[in-house]
């Protein structure tokens, strides 16, 4: 197995790990997916004629996507001996095949924060009386999104609240809104892991079947596990010696916000005969990097016993790859920032090897207008849940009412959306009128909506009949062909605005069908599954590569650049006014720290780090954290 | 992992049939009760279907029409239901569970004990778009909802795990033996012969081929004539026309293989110029043989354990024969599913694998003898006079239970004498006398054959009349039961029905004196006569009453006699 001999002696120790529980504490740039990749290949290449497969829980649909390739290019017949997959997509198909204990049909809704609002609305509404706490439904569905992620039992929840009343309200609320979900066939992102944990606790065979069926079970940036997505690690692997590979980094722990801690890691040591093997090497940094991250990270108090330093494999360059600079404000930071990446560009570098990281985007977005200003292309992410422009909000809201036939608001959405891709006023009253001559049926009131419409394109019109026939999987590139072609002939054909975002998402779609598993694969599901998919997939715009990238420090995991510049190291930003709050030694603060140890170890080439004496006019001391790493020297007095 | 249920709906003859399937199951019914049809149905969803692919296990004469005039756009989808479900939890070995579950798995697991169960739906329907049969196929979760479309990739798997392996009833063992042949064509395809014996093999056979045609001599001429060919078209190398007279590659050679049987004049005959019954018994062996030989196993299944469909395996073989022939198939490893029509087979068999089926007002049901409806005694009592000796017995319609053999050769005495035809009507006259009634009630209610108990006055026989009484069960007495009169025997019957002459004939004289204490006219004297009869007498005695019925018409066959038989006709022809 030539795959094998690449790796260095920690790595090939990890790599042909058999049986038992592992715990493989890899450091950034310890070419972790490298050595997860080669152990699951070498075991399905020595198990060849069995029918167990391996599974490996990724942190991202993205993750597995590109570890599927990695390991096809190594072991091509691994297709049908490997399941990559992340804990909602595995949680998700769990529930399709089981949910009937709950309930569900295979066919269940994926809702998002708007139907969610919607839901709690109305059982606000309809209890009115009895629950009169809650000051508005999103700040009750972040409580709720609290008892989910931590699967908390209903008996439990009032005792999580120090006024009993609001506690023994927000029970109610709790099951009031769990049973929504079940009655309406429909599932949020916390409950799919809520509904599974508990599906597998209270039916054993069916985590037994998933334990005959998955003999092995690998689990990627494990540090950020949260309390429901462990309980279902635990349930496919409950004996203390399962056949468990755990990959992470204690110091890399980033989403303590979405339930994960650095306590995990020790949780898993009590329920495991575990064996620990570290991946101090970094192959990634320059050694000066690896060592200003060595002497931050010491700080934390909560880390894994005996863990080792990172240790540079790299060989120094002769400069100094690291650089620090302090500005009056915030605006000279950014100018500064702005015309040292113009330099770098014109010096040679990529726009796609350069990046921007601070910890919130309002600084980003400074940057952003600065090098805007200069003519460097740049790119913000913003996460987005939905998409933005008339072509693809029709095709989701289309498909969407084509799943349940008639929903006003769905109505509504489809018609407003059609309207703005074709620059003509349909409004709902002309559906309306159709919808009463089909009993109500919406989506056969669109059809024929469609087929009567004066200016209707052809295209469109053949696309909505052949979604009124059932065949969404005609529907989707029928659509999408029309509106590649009105896109490809310019402002002419098309109401600018609201294409503006349909080339960057239309991008976006082609991604998600990818990662779904290409055309064949994606529009042969069932229109339910696929919307599922749709609403499990990630849709947020990858920058465009002539691009330079300005990502908040989470956006980054995972990732490596050869020019990193790491804006706002000021005390309120890194780390953040809240942390300081909690403390010096919080929890939270030692999150701080591990985001500032993971933004610096993104570098491949040079570290750039500045920070102003102002923000928003207020006066800032620089971060700690510069002072922790030794960048910076406190005043001896 | 057993088939263990198949539900068809609107398939051929059939709108709705739910069958329960063991180990072991053995279709008896009719003609074109669905013996066929159920075969059928299993081979268009484990063999025929494809998850890939365009081959159509359905035409449109297989849509089920319930009027003269529907046609296929009115029918209603063909839908085939098949169940995989374990007896008890925790049945299936790993390697099932493993290649049918998990992510986009089709297993099911069904409350209370969460036993695992794989359900595939096939539904066929006529598609006005393209004016022709589309099939389409779904895996249902616990509460038969349709699974994501996804999971369907499993079929195959499924059909790997489980093959179907289908014999027809119509064995031409030329065809079975050819290399088109499912059972045949393994055994030629999969040569072991290495490739250097293969080119030595060749060699010599090309030298065979020249020594051949060079004694042969005539085809020399011809060969240099078309190798002009050569001339005017380009064509590669020497020697492009070649005239064989054995085939020169081993792949030719093993494709033209036949079997062949030595006759009873010790000459070779190849198979398809055999009887039907030595070709029909061949090719049961072949499929014996290919099911045993490591061929039929799928690559890389462990478990491949095939479901073996036989049509009428008795074909055209002597009754000796297919009782040996059950060995064989008992010994074939696998789920078997046979239909027959050979009672001669049956007696071989458990009788809880037995399904009957018929149909009631058009519509097909099915009948058996479920585990605990007889206890072990009546087992032993069926086994013996009905599995063993009557298996005919399981393809009537009606069952016609009678005392005694007096009222056989009554009963069937009269109907010929009345034109009734009872075998054509499917009645059994069944003798309950050395086993019990009880018994044969049981069987036959739970079989779905209409039974008729006829019993005279005796006290004997008005106790069985009150036992099948509480077997009733709403059904009218009338059309069950007949009870003589007068509380008397059969032969007092008789007698008072205008036959007394016969039994005066057959009483003996030396018993007269005996028996007889009172006057010819005294109401006591027919009594009396009875007793008169030799032993062993009254079967002769009622032998003669069939004579005399004969002769003197249709009319003198008393009342009770025949309207039990018109009672059993109006069952036999469920009215």
């Amino acid at each position: 197995m030539k795959f094998l001999m690449n790796l260095n002696s920690n790595q090939l120790a990890a790599a042909n790990w058999d049986t038992g529980a592992l715990l493989v504490l890899a450091g950034p740039g310890s070419g972790k997916t490298a050595t997860l990749t080669a152990r699951v290949a070498r075991l399905v290449e020595e198990t060849v004629g069995e029918a167990f497969r391996i599974l490996c829980v990724t942190f991202t649909r993205k993750a597995s996507a590109e570890m599927r390739e990695r390991l096809l290019a190594l072991v091509p017949n691994a297709r049908d001996r490997v399941l990559l997959t992340n804990f909602h997509s595995f949680a998700t198909d769990i529930l399709r095949q089981h949910g009937s204990h709950f309930g569900l049909t295979p066919d269940f809704e994926i809702i998002e924060e708007a139907e969610r609002v919607r839901l709690v609305k109305s059982v606000l509404a309809k209890q009115a009386d009895e629950l009169t706490k809650f000051v508005s439904a999103e700040k009750a569905l972040t409580a709720i999104d609290f008892l989910l992620r931590n699967v908390t039992p209903n008996v439990d929840v009032p005792a999580m609240l120090k006024d009993p009343e609001t506690g023994r309200q927000l029970q109610i609320l709790f099951s009031a809104y769990k049973g929504l979900l079940k009655e309406q066939n429909c599932l949020d992102y916390g409950a799919i892991l809520y509904f599974c944990e508990e599906l597998l606790r209270e039916r054993a065979r069916v985590a037994k079947q998933l334990r005959t069926v998955y003999r092995y079970v690998c689990v990627d940036e494990f540090q950020d596990t949260n309390v429901a997505q462990y309980r279902i690690l635990r349930a496919l692997a409950p004996e203390r010696s399962a056949n468990l590979f755990i990959v992470g980094d204690d110091d890399q722990v980033m989403y303590q916000w979405n339930g994960a801690s650095p306590a995990r890691v020790k949780e898993l040591e009590r329920h495991y005969d575990l064996t620990t093997i570290q991946l101090p090497e970094n192959y990634r940094c320059p050694p000066e990097v690896v060592a200003l991250a060595n002497s931050l990270i010491a700080h934390n108090g909560d880390r894994a016993t005996g863990k080792m330093p990172l240790l540079s494999m790299k060989p120094q360059t002769g400069f100094d790859p690291v650089d620090l600079r302090g500005f009056e404000d915030e605006n000279d930071e950014a100018g500064w920032v702005a015309e040292q990446i113009s330099g770098r560009l014109a010096a040679g570098a990529r726009a796609r090897d350069v990046v921007v990281l601070a910890r919130n985007t309002k600084l980003l977005e400074r940057v952003h207008r600065a090098l805007t200003a200069l003519a460097v292309p740049s790119h913000v992410q913003q996460r987005k849940s939905q998409f933005e422009s008339a072509p693809l909000r029709f095709i989701v809201a289309a498909l969407k009412l084509a799943a349940v036939r008639s929903d006003e608001e769905l109505a509504s959405m489809v018609t407003k959306a059609m309207s703005d891709c074709i620059e003509d006023d349909i409004n709902a009253d002309d559906l309306a009128s159709f919808t009463a001559q089909f009993n109500g049926d919406q989506l056969e009131a669109l059809g024929a909506l469609a087929a009567s419409h004066p200016t209707l394109p052809a295209d469109l019109r053949d696309a909505v009949v052949a979604l009124v026939q059932g065949k969404f999987s005609v529907f989707v590139p029928t659509a999408l062909a029309y509106f590649d072609r009105i896109e490809a002939q310019g402002a002419d054909g098309r109401d600018s605005e609201q294409f503006a975002e349909y080339s960057t998402e239309r991008q976006v779609w082609h991604n998600i069908i990818y990662e779904i598993g290409r055309d064949s694969d994606a529009y042969e599901m069932s229109l339910g599954q696929f919307l599922q998919e749709l609403a499990l997939a990630n849709k947020t715009p990858e920058a465009p590569s002539t691009a330079v990238r300005c990502l908040t420090i989470h956006g980054s995991k995972g990732m490596e650049f050869h020019h990193v510049f790491l804006v706002g190291m000021a005390e309120d930003q890194l780390p953040s006014f809240q942390s300081k709050k909690a403390g010096d030694d919080s929890r939270e603060m030692q999150e701080e720290r591990r985001n500032c140890f993971v933004a610096i170890t993104r570098t491949i080439e040079s570290l750039t780090l500045s920070y102003a004496q102002r923000y928003n006019g207020w006066r800032k001391e620089p971060s700690r954290f510069l002072f922790e790493m030794g960048l910076l020297e406190r005043d001896t007095e | 992992m057993l088939l263990s249920r198949l539900r068809i709906e609107n398939y051929r003859g059939v709108k709705l049939l739910e069958l329960a399937l063991d180990e072991t199951t053995v279709l008896v019914g009719e003609n074109n009760c669905g013996k066929t049809t159920v075969l059928h149905a299993l081979r268009a969803c484990l063999y025929t279907l494809r998850s890939a692919g365009r081959a159509s296990p359905f035409e449109e004469f297989d849509l089920h029409f319930d009027s003269q005039s529907a046609d296929p756009t009115s029918a209603p989808p063909i839908t085939i239901t098949l169940t995989f479900e374990e007896s008890k939890a925790g049945d299936w070995s790993d390697e099932v569970e493993q290649r049918l579950g998990g992510d986009g798995g089709i297993i099911a697991l069904v409350p209370p004990d969460d036993r695992s169960r794989v359900q595939l739906r096939v539904i066929a329907e006529y598609s006005k778009v393209t004016q022709d049969l589309e099939t389409a196929y779904e895996f249902l979760d616990a509460n038969g909802k349709s699974l994501p479309a996804k999971n369907r990739s499993r079929l195959s798997a499924l059909q790997q795990l489980r093959p179907l392996f289908y014999l027809s009833a119509l064995r031409d063992a030329g065809r079975e033996f050819s290399r088109s042949s499912q059972f045949w064509s393994p055994f030629v395809k999969n040569s072991q012969i290495d490739p250097a014996k293969k080119a030595e093999i060749e060699e010599q056979l090309e030298a065979i081929n020249a020594q051949i045609i060079e004694a042969h001599g005539t085809f020399k001429g011809v060969r240099e004539h078309l190798s002009k060919v050569q001339d005017l078209v380009a064509l590669g190398g020497h020697d492009v026309v070649s005239v064989d007279a054995v085939p020169a590659r081993v792949f030719d050679m093993l494709n033209r293989t036949q079997v062949s049987i030595a006759s009873s004049t010790g000459a070779k005959l190849p198979i398809g110029r055999h009887g039907e019954g030595t070709q029909s018994l061949t090719v049961l062996m072949l499929f014996d043989a290919f099911l045993k030989s490591e061929l039929a196993r799928k690559q890389g299944i462990k478990e491949s354990k095939p479901i073996v469909a036989l049509e009428e395996p008795e074909a055209h073989l002597h009754p000796n024969a297919v009782r040996a022939l059950w060995k064989t198939i008992r010994d074939i490893d696998g789920q078997k599913l046979i239909a027959t029509h050979s009672g001669d087979l049956l007696s071989e068999v458990d009788i809880h694998s037995i399904r009957r089926l018929y149909k009631v007002a058009g519509d097909v049901r099915v009948g058996n003898i479920p585990r605990g409806t007889l206890d072990d005694h009546q087992l032993q009592k069926f086994d013996y006079f009905v599995i063993r000796n009557r298996g005919e017995l399981f393809f009537a319609r009606v069952w016609l239970l009678v005392e005694g053999e007096t009222d056989v050769i009554i009963l069937s005495g009269a109907a010929r004498i009345l034109g009734i035809e009872l075998e054509q009507a499917a009645v059994r006259i069944v003798d309950y006398a050395q086993s019990d009634l009880n018994m044969f009630i049981k069987a036959a209610d739970s079989l779905g054959i209409y039974w008729h108990v006829f019993s005279d006055g005796d006290p004997q026989g008005i106790k069985n009349i009150k036992k099948s009484r509480e077997s009733l069960a709403g059904r009218t007495e009338q059309l069950h039961l007949t009870l003589l009169p007068n509380n008397e025997p059969i032969e007092p019957y008789l007698c008072r029905a205008g036959f007394i002459d016969v039994y005066e004939e057959h009483a003996s004289d030396q018993n007269r004196p005996r028996y007889i204490t009172v006057g010819k006219e005294d109401d006591a004297y027919v009594m009396q006569l009875c007793q008169c009869l030799p032993n062993n007498g009254k079967p002769a005695a009622a032998h003669t009453v069939v004579v005399a019925m004969n002769e003197r018409g249709k009319n003198s066959v008393p009342n009770e006699v025949s309207e039990c038989l018109i009672k059993v006709l109006k069952l036999a022809a469920g009215v």
